[in-house]
């Protein structure tokens, strides 16, 4: 195959996939995705088809795509990066049609690139490393056949081969090496700015305010909203749940936050319960909110957090990227939050006072008098009595219906109602949103949290202790069941979490800790070398031994064979005593004119040197040699020598 | 001693361009704290070690031959063999760039596509010499933009080789008159054969079958040959008057060009016909001969022959009176007539190039 196409192939699948994963991870207007990809098929045809348009109408594409980017960034997208995007994917279209010579290829090449790249910083998931990863491998094969383009000659299969090795081994150095430079390249923070609407997809599954029947549509999904991996691969019980958003105020239908005070978070005095470190990386989620466990002990990783009096945690940093913060909690069954004596008229507010709902509460209370107790009751009481379901009913007084007539939904439905009711009873509750533990995924031993396990529950105001939860939805049936699918998927879903974890949410703390580390560890092994110096020397000592076997096998590779001999390049002419010994005499004055024949040089000269008789034989050995054929004999140099260096010491 | 080695390295344009994306990305990178623009800025930079890594190892372990052809003539196109050997156990050669520098010649590339591991390649490198002389190639470049195109790397490696370009074979007939083609026979007076006879010996096997005497052949039952004497031939002296004054000026040096190209021509014509002619010049003088080498000698000195000036007028008088041509038929080739040559050769025919 000649060599133009293969580099014409190659490049149409580079194009197609970089179109893939523009269309993947960067593309917000569907219309636009199915548009730009006709437009690139077309595109790929005429350009397979070795179709050119002629340059009147590449004038006029050029003047209608510049009007398109000032009308898409100025009214139709009014994001620098998506327009950019498009305009790339134009400019290809248009290489593509107008394609002459080496340079539209390279062009094409880079542009393809700035999409891969820009879709990347947008989602920067496992599949974009695996596309970036195929498109460095056909950039390397392609650029390696455009430097051989030169003559379009036809490529044999072994030069072909050997080129596809040469590609690959390329590929596989740049990619597994680039790590040592990515981490050691100085971060500055969080930089001087973000990039221009790089903001990736959020996940959803959590909402600032609680609305009831919202839950239902999205609590089967199956995407991840976080993983959990905890120091020593410590257990976290199947009831454990990450705290969100906390609500105060109810309206009859939803929940909201209405106490904006909020205050840092107090380092807590130090519990005998066993205590576990967590480390929770968190997707974009779009909320300042950072999910936290129960009895919190303290955060780190994460810049400015603060707590609200909902027990809300958050931070203002990083809400619409990948966020990771490290957790240390108490293993304890009740999921506590101190908190000091406060006003909790907030959490007594109701809408309406409601006669049933209270009788419903008294009765279910009886005679107990302690506020713990009571929720304890009423939780129970919910989890026997009720049955959890996704239909949504709709209603008026949601709250009311649920208790009286469906007897069964979902969380929310669970959580605002036991919230009421304590609130009829005067004990101060609200509700609250988070995830419940999630899935433990055996292969990369950590914990998932997906949008289907997004949660309510009930926190109550127990005086002297602080805030406790009360989960009153009944647990629903047993977890997924783990098969071939399930097996893959979690195998997926640690090398995602091994590629975010070092690499999507590497930080400059983090790289101080690794130099630290480093450094500590040097620091270490030297000490422990100096106390074992003999035993290392004895160790390394094969080690040189062998690096002085491989050296002399290199030296003894490397010396020149006979044939080689004759590879090396000439440099002794054989009238090179004559060029010394003008150089000798120009040094003294006497330059041979460019017309001058050596015999006439002689005769100009020969009245001004006293040794008249060397120069001559110089001058006739040189015609002899050069004329002659005759070849120098070692008394000639002898003598050649002893003359240029007279020659040479005369003044 | 070793040969000189040169090193240099050009970034193509891509390259710029390659640069210029990486800190673009670089500094995006710094700017948003993406970590995917910093891997992405790693990879460019990863590639660009790579980029360097290869090209260093693509030119290592090769090693170049030129073999000249054993003739070059001036204005004909020659063909230089460029051998090259790969001498790396692991790794191929690819696209690769040779060019043989000669001194005061164009520069013009070859290109070979592949090297494989301990293998060897040739290819023939074209070189139009405009003129006689001595030609000095002072070294050669192999070059590569493998594997990325961005950047070339090129060795020089510098040689001190000579080349003799010999003079302009023309074809005689439009320029010389009719007579100089019969120069060197004398004719016979006697009727006869084209030889006569000499005597008879053994065949041997190098003998031409053609001159066997079957008859006698027959009679002593083994293979007799008829010996023929030479052909009467007279001896020619080809003479170079090298003389030019500065008042002929380029037009005299192209005539003595065209002197010279004739000469080698005609020398050509004797050394064929096997008539014995010597060359005569200033500083050069040939025995009378019809041998290969002797003709190689003669061209060789009309290759290197010099215009020799009004400084050198005396040394010519005194070279001119020396000159003796008995026996022989001189043929000289000049440009001025007032040349101290002209003046005391005697009874030479003169050839002048015919002018269209």
């Amino acid at each position: 195959m000649r060599i133009a196409r293969l580099i014409k192939y190659i490049f149409i699948f580079i194009v197609l996939l970089s179109t893939f994963s523009y269309n993947l991870f960067a593309e917000n207007i569907p219309i636009f995705s199915v548009a730009f990809s006709f437009i690139i098929i077309f595109g790929l045809w005429m350009f397979e088809r070795e179709r050119r348009i002629k340059p009147s109408t590449s004038i006029a594409l050029s003047i209608f795509f510049t009007i398109f980017f000032l009308t898409d960034i100025s009214i139709i997208s009014r994001n620098l990066l998506y327009s950019g995007n498009h305009l790339l994917i134009l400019l290809i279209f248009h290489r593509l049609i107008t394609l002459r010579n080496e340079k539209d290829y390279f062009l094409i090449l880079l542009f393809t690139f700035l999409i891969i790249s820009s879709s990347g910083s947008i989602n920067p998931n496992l599949t974009f490393l695996i596309l970036f990863f195929l498109f460095v491998f056909l950039s390397v094969l392609s650029l390696t056949l455009l430097s051989l383009y030169k003559g379009n000659f036809r490529i044999k299969k072994h030069v072909s081969l050997s080129l596809l090795r040469i590609s690959l081994l390329s590929t596989l150095i740049i990619f597994f090496s680039s790590p040592l430079i990515f981490f050691t390249v100085p971060r500055l923070g969080m930089g001087f700015g973000t990039l221009i609407g790089s903001n990736p997809p959020l996940v959803s599954g959590f909402t600032e305010s609680v609305n009831l029947g919202d839950i239902g549509t999205i609590i089967e999904n199956n995407r991840v909203v976080m993983r959990i991996l905890t120091v020593g691969s410590a257990e976290i019980p199947s009831d454990h749940l990450w705290r969100g958003k906390g609500y105060n105020h109810f309206d009859g239908r939803g929940w909201s936050s209405t106490i904006v005070t909020s205050k840092g978070i107090e380092i807590k005095k130090r519990y005998k319960e066993k205590r576990t470190i967590a480390t929770i990386n968190l997707e974009p989620i779009g909320t300042d909110v950072l999910f936290v466990p129960y009895n919190l002990e303290w955060i780190r990783g994460i810049r400015a957090f603060k707590e609200d009096a909902n027990g809300t945690i958050s931070s203002p940093f990083g809400a619409y990227t990948k966020r990771t913060y490290t957790v240390e909690f108490r293993e304890n069954p009740q999921k506590l939050i101190p908190y000091e004596e406060s006003d909790t008229k907030p959490y007594l507010q109701l809408p309406e006072f409601n006669e049933n709902i209270f009788k419903l509460a008294k009765e279910i209370a009886g005679d107990l008098r302690n506020n713990e107790l009571i929720s304890r009751k009423i939780e129970e009481w919910f989890k026997k009595e009720f049955k959890y379901s996704l239909n949504i009913h709709p209603s008026q007084n949601p709250i009311e219906d649920f208790l009286f007539k469906w007897r069964e939904g979902h969380c929310e439905y669970f959580a605002s109602s036991m919230a009421v009711m304590l609130r009829h009873l005067g004990i101060p509750a609200r509700v609250v949103n988070g995830f419940k533990r999630g899935d433990f995924n055996p292969t990369g031993r950590y914990y998932v949290v997906r949008e289907k396990d997004a949660h309510s529950w009930v926190e109550v105001y127990i005086k002297g202790k602080g805030w406790l939860a009360f989960d009153p939805t009944p647990s629903i049936t047993a977890r997924y069941k783990r098969n071939l699918f399930t097996k893959l998927r979690d195998a997926w879903d640690a090398v995602q979490f091994w590629w975010d974890r070092n690499f999507v949410t590497y930080s400059p703390q983090r790289q101080i800790t690794v130099y630290f580390g480093l450094y500590e560890n040097i620091r270490e092994f030297l000490k422990k070398a100096e106390k074992m110096k003999y035993f290392l020397f004895l160790l390394l000592l094969p080690l040189f031994f062998a690096i002085y076997i491989l050296s002399k096998r290199k030296k003894k590779m490397e010396a020149e064979t006979e044939e080689e001999k004759d590879y090396r390049p000439r440099r002794i002419s054989p009238v090179a005593f004559y060029n010394r010994f003008l150089k000798i005499v120009k040094s003294k004055g006497f330059s041979i004119y460019e017309h001058e024949t050596p015999l006439e040089f002689f005769e100009r000269i020969k009245r001004s040197y006293f040794e008249i008789d060397d120069i001559y034989y110089l001058t006739d050995l040189y015609y002899k040699v050069r004329y002659g054929g005759r070849k120098l004999k070692k008394d000639d140099i002898i003598r050649i020598d002893d003359i240029l260096k007279k020659l040479k010491e005369k003044k | 001693m070793s040969p000189k080695r040169h090193f240099f390295f050009k970034i193509e344009k891509t390259g710029y361009i390659f640069i210029l994306i990486s800190i673009g990305i670089g500094l995006s990178a710094l700017n948003s704290g993406n970590n995917i623009l910093y891997f992405i800025f790693s990879t460019m930079m990863m590639f660009l070690l790579i980029s360097g890594i290869l090209s260093t190892q693509n030119l290592k372990g090769l090693k170049i031959k030129i073999e000249f052809p054993n003739y070059i003539f001036a204005q004909r196109t020659a063909y230089l063999k460029i051998k090259i050997l790969n001498k790396k156990r692991l790794f191929p050669s690819f696209s690769i760039k040779l060019n043989v520098k000669v001194k005061g010649l164009e520069d013009g590339n070859e290109f070979l596509l592949y090297v494989g591991r301990k293998k060897k390649e040739e290819v023939l490198s074209s070189k139009f010499f405009p003129r006689r002389g001595l030609w000095k190639i002072t070294g050669y470049y192999i070059a590569s933009t493998f594997p990325f195109n961005l950047f070339e790397r090129k060795r020089f490696v510098e040689m001190e080789e000579e080349i003799i370009v010999y003079p302009k074979i023309v074809d005689l007939f439009p320029h010389l008159p009719d007579e100089v083609f019969s120069l060197g026979e004398i004719p016979s007076k006697s009727k006869g054969y084209e030889e006569d006879f000499f005597g008879l010996r053994d065949w041997q096997e190098e003998d031409d079958k053609k001159y066997i005497h079957w008859k006698i052949s027959a009679k002593k039952g083994k293979l007799i040959i008829k010996e023929l004497t030479q052909p009467k031939k007279s001896f020619i002296t080809l003479i170079v008057d090298p003389y030019l004054s500065e008042l002929s000026g380029s037009k005299g040096e192209i005539q003595f060009e065209e002197n010279i190209s004739l000469c080698a021509s005609l020398a050509y014509y004797f050394f064929n016909l096997k008539i014995p002619y010597k060359l005569l010049t200033f500083g050069y003088e040939s025995d009378f001969d019809t041998s290969e080498s002797h003709f190689w000698d003669n061209l060789k000195a009309l290759a290197l022959l010099k215009v020799c000036g009004k400084e050198s007028i005396n040394l010519l008088e005194e070279f001119s009176r020396k000159i003796s041509v008995e026996n022989s038929i001189p043929i000289l080739f000049s440009v001025e007539k007032d040349s101290p040559l002209r003046k005391n050769v005697q009874k030479y025919y003169e050839i002048l190039p015919k002018r269209a």
